[in-house]
């Protein structure tokens, strides 16, 4: 029979919490993405994250934190070795300084991964003002060229955009300042 | 001691700066003019640390739509061989005997 242990987390990643799971998985390709800057590479990072949880369940410690943490703890070791092999190589980019550095705790990883969510489920049009700005790197006048709305306005929901997400971030337990 | 302007009056220049979207020599020139405006002090005091997190957030990629069933399978199909195995060493007469 397998160890309690690594039946109780496997068994809480995968059948029971099968909402969490998918967070899991999405939040741990985005990492993946971010880390690795290639689609497949974040592929095979989640790939081999989850069957190095299942092999160190029984490491696995409750009380040390919570099992989305330890998930992040391997997938940042599983990131780190994809980064170092061979065959990936030809697959990141060629300078080294274009990928973000690997986070040195969990925490950061987890609060960031926090932030993207929250973002992506603020409503439109703050959504779309601050989305312009952070992943097209739009200014504020080229937001109201682009939207065909005043500059003031685009700062208001800028502004407002960047204060709703400070309340959702607030109402999960975050200080965003 | 907190900054005596507000934000909502604050230049939209403050906004780029907060969100990075501002290019090197305009952002060389607002920093010149932070100095001098409380309602950009107001701005970047409120919203600087959130912008900072902003900047530096994964992207927004969706999980490709095989991906986890792919990945629970390759978790599941070797545990179950594994625990087969081991069933089969437990059955009686199945594993040698010691001697």
């Amino acid at each position: 029979m397998w160890p309690q242990k690594e039946r109780d987390l496997v068994f809480h990643v995968f059948f029971w919490a099968p909402a969490s799971n998918r967070r899991y998985a999405k939040n741990l390709y985005r990492f993946g993405f971010h880390m690795l800057g290639d689609e497949g590479l974040a592929e095979d990072m989640v790939q081999e994250t989850f069957p190095r949880l299942w092999r160190s369940a029984g490491r696995y410690e409750p009380d040390r934190g919570s099992v989305g943490a330890y998930l992040f703890v391997i997938a940042r070791s599983a990131a780190a070795d994809i980064r170092k092999r061979p065959s990936s190589r030809p697959l990141l980019p060629v300078d080294d300084s274009q990928l973000p550095p690997l986070p040195d705790r969990t925490d950061q990883i987890l609060d960031s991964l926090m932030v993207r969510e929250a973002l992506d489920k603020l409503s439109s049009p703050h959504a779309k003002v601050l989305r312009l700005a952070l992943e097209e790197g739009l200014t504020q006048t080229e937001i109201a060229e682009r939207l065909g709305l005043a500059i003031g306005t685009v700062k208001s929901r800028t502004f407002n955009g960047l204060r709703a997400l400070r309340t959702a971030l607030g109402e999960r337990g975050f200080n965003a300042a | 001691m907190p900054p005596k302007g507000r934000a909502d009056l604050a230049h939209p220049d403050a906004a780029d700066w907060v969100l990075g979207a501002l290019a090197p020599a305009r952002a060389a020139e607002f920093r010149r003019h932070l100095t001098t405006c409380p309602h950009c002090e107001a701005a970047v005091a409120e919203f600087g640390q959130l912008g900072q997190i902003l900047q530096h957030l994964p992207p927004a990629v969706e999980l490709p739509a095989d991906l986890e069933v792919r990945t629970i399978a390759g978790v599941l199909v070797p545990a179950a061989f594994e625990q087969a195995a081991t069933q089969v060493h437990q059955v009686p007469g199945a594993s040698p005997q010691p001697s």
